[in-house]
């Protein structure tokens, strides 16, 4: 490599070319792509083909990127409507025949009923080249003994950042089958350097680990944590208890079924996700009104494009996942746009009480910043005649007596903050430790009762 | 889509022509290398499985090759690793 240029070094980007490429001539490689998928799927898919015919939409009426929007967009609803249908059990939005099919995935059903995935051995591949540019941005290296304490399973998590790392030379240690407890004594009897999990899962094995008398920033050798699944690693107060609790740097990363390994946090951590963009398309739609939002500081949600995945292309997909862009470019030297503050919440999770819009990841910000309080919580919205009420659960930190004064101390200060935060007023009730629940990969913390209820 | 002009802090974006124009020709020679024999590998397995399948192996390996480099440089008519038809 002695004529890459000496100011992007190899050292530092995964591909220091798309890395680090001029907007415009970034803007114009992705519009080709997004042009050839486009294409690719009207050609190959009945699904994509029917859709944009509806649409009065014909891949030929892509002239610039400003035409993207022309496509229309594709969301879970379509999907699920599609599957267990010929060519089964995907549906004709699979582009290519059944035999090319090597994976399958499906979604967990966080929100509804589960979507399947195919996927070609060549899309497995882009799977692992898209979680290589986001670890090795975020400083995984040759070096690195890699712990993946992770179901492998169905549901497609870290299987691609196994073989993302496995490209990279780190040498990786599968924490399938094990539990808790064993994955803790494994990794302090390999010193694993780095691991991935969700936010939730992480603090839960720190808590684990201190009943096992083993406290992780010390007697554990992980120094780099890449988070999952949950908005966590890019809320300040949990990123802040992570890193506390592990003695290690906690890198956010934005990913989904349908769509791949899109956005990443980098070693710079200037306060917000990079996306993906050699590989990905990302736009941002009002939340209303539908209108493109090309500026900083408003909220939209994300409207993605896998460029290069054929199996079932991800086209226009419509995540629900609520960003901004960030203002400044990132001092890591990527191009590559920053959602500023990562996912902020889901369109379908911002749910209105009391009139006002809420988003359960403001509540977590205010609880987990408070050090008396422990790491779970638990939210419930309920209607009291035409009122809505909600009732927040806490639990002491471990070790923390939180009776009497002190308590009346922590509930006042939480009640401002979450006013302030959320303009919103909160039933506030402080429980004994261990009693909220515990989750193992995804935390459902946040109950609107409302609609239950009647 | 937003497009601004300066670039980041620490980029080699500067504008000032190509800085990996070269580089990037080499390296797509070579990739375009790779990908031919191994359709021709294929072509020639004449259906022998561990030949076959390893072929395609190296193929989607290859694919990956062409976006870090190739895609930067041109536009192609498909992009599934086994079409031996495409340009």
């Amino acid at each position: 490599m002695s004529r890459t240029p000496a100011k992007a070094p190899a050292a530092t980007y995964w591909n220091p070319i798309l890395e680090t490429m001029p907007l415009e001539r970034l803007r114009e490689v992705q519009f080709r792509k997004f042009r050839r998928i486009v294409t690719w799927a009207y050609e190959n898919s009945r699904f994509h083909r029917a859709h944009y015919e509806a649409a009065g939409f014909e891949p030929g009426d892509l002239r610039s990127l400003a035409d993207a929007a022309l496509v229309p967009k594709v969301d879970k609803g379509h999907m699920r409507g599609i599957q267990r249908k010929d060519p089964f059990p995907y549906g004709d939005m699979l582009c290519v025949p059944l035999e090319r099919v090597t994976e399958f995935r499906q979604t967990s059903g966080t929100t509804g009923q589960a979507v399947y995935q195919a996927d070609t051995w060549q899309d497995w591949e882009w799977w692992a080249e898209s979680w290589s540019y986001l670890l090795y941005a975020q400083g995984y290296r040759d070096t690195d003994r890699v712990f993946l304490p992770f179901g492998y399973n169905i549901f497609v998590a870290f299987w691609a950042a196994h073989y993302a790392a496995e490209k990279m030379g780190c040498e990786v240690v599968p924490g399938g089958v094990l539990d808790t407890e064993a994955r803790i004594l494994k990794m302090q009897e390999l010193q694993t350097t780095a691991m991935m999990a969700t936010p939730t899962y992480v603090l839960g094995m720190a808590e684990t680990a201190h009943s096992m008398g083993i406290d992780p920033t010390r007697d554990l050798a992980v120094r780099r944590i890449t988070c999952a699944g949950e908005p966590g690693a890019s809320i300040p107060a949990t990123k802040h208890r992570i890193e506390e609790a592990w003695g290690a740097k906690v890198y956010d990363h934005c990913g989904a079924t349908e769509i791949g390994a899109w956005g990443f946090e980098c070693e710079d951590q200037s306060g917000g996700i990079h996306v993906n963009e050699a590989l990905f398309l990302a736009q941002v739609e009002d939340l209303e009104t539908g209108e493109l939002i090309e500026e900083p500081g408003r909220r939209g949600k994300m409207i993605i494009t896998a460029l290069d995945r054929i199996g079932m292309p991800c086209v226009r997909f419509d995540s629900k996942d609520v960003v901004e862009w960030g203002e400044e470019p990132c001092s890591c030297g990527r191009t590559f746009r920053l959602f500023k503050g990562g996912v902020v919440g889901r369109s379908d999770d911002i749910t209105k009480v009391k009139g006002v819009l809420l988003a359960p990841s403001a509540i977590e910000e205010v609880v987990r910043s408070f050090a008396q309080l422990g790491d779970e919580y638990e939210v419930e919205v309920t209607k009291r005649g035409d009122l809505d009420v909600i009732s927040l659960k806490v639990e002491p930190a471990p070790g923390v007596d939180l009776t009497g004064p002190a308590q009346d101390d922590v509930l006042r200060g939480l009640k401002d903050q979450l006013r302030l935060k959320t303009n919103l007023g909160y039933k506030v009730e402080v429980v004994e430790a261990g009693s909220l629940p515990r989750y193992a990969v995804k935390a459902q913390r946040f109950k609107d009762l409302r609609k239950v209820n009647g | 889509m937003s497009s601004a002009s300066v670039p980041p802090p620490g980029s080699d974006a500067t504008g000032a022509g190509d800085p990996y124009a070269e580089l990037l020709v080499e390296l797509d020679r070579s990739v375009q290398a790779i990908r031919e024999a191994a359709l021709r590998l294929k072509k020639a397995a004449d259906g022998m499985q561990a030949v076959e399948r390893n072929a395609d192996r190296v193929l989607a390996s290859t694919r990956m090759l062409e976006i870090n480099v190739s895609d930067i440089l041109r536009d192609s008519d498909g992009f599934a690793s086994w079409d031996d038809h495409r340009e």
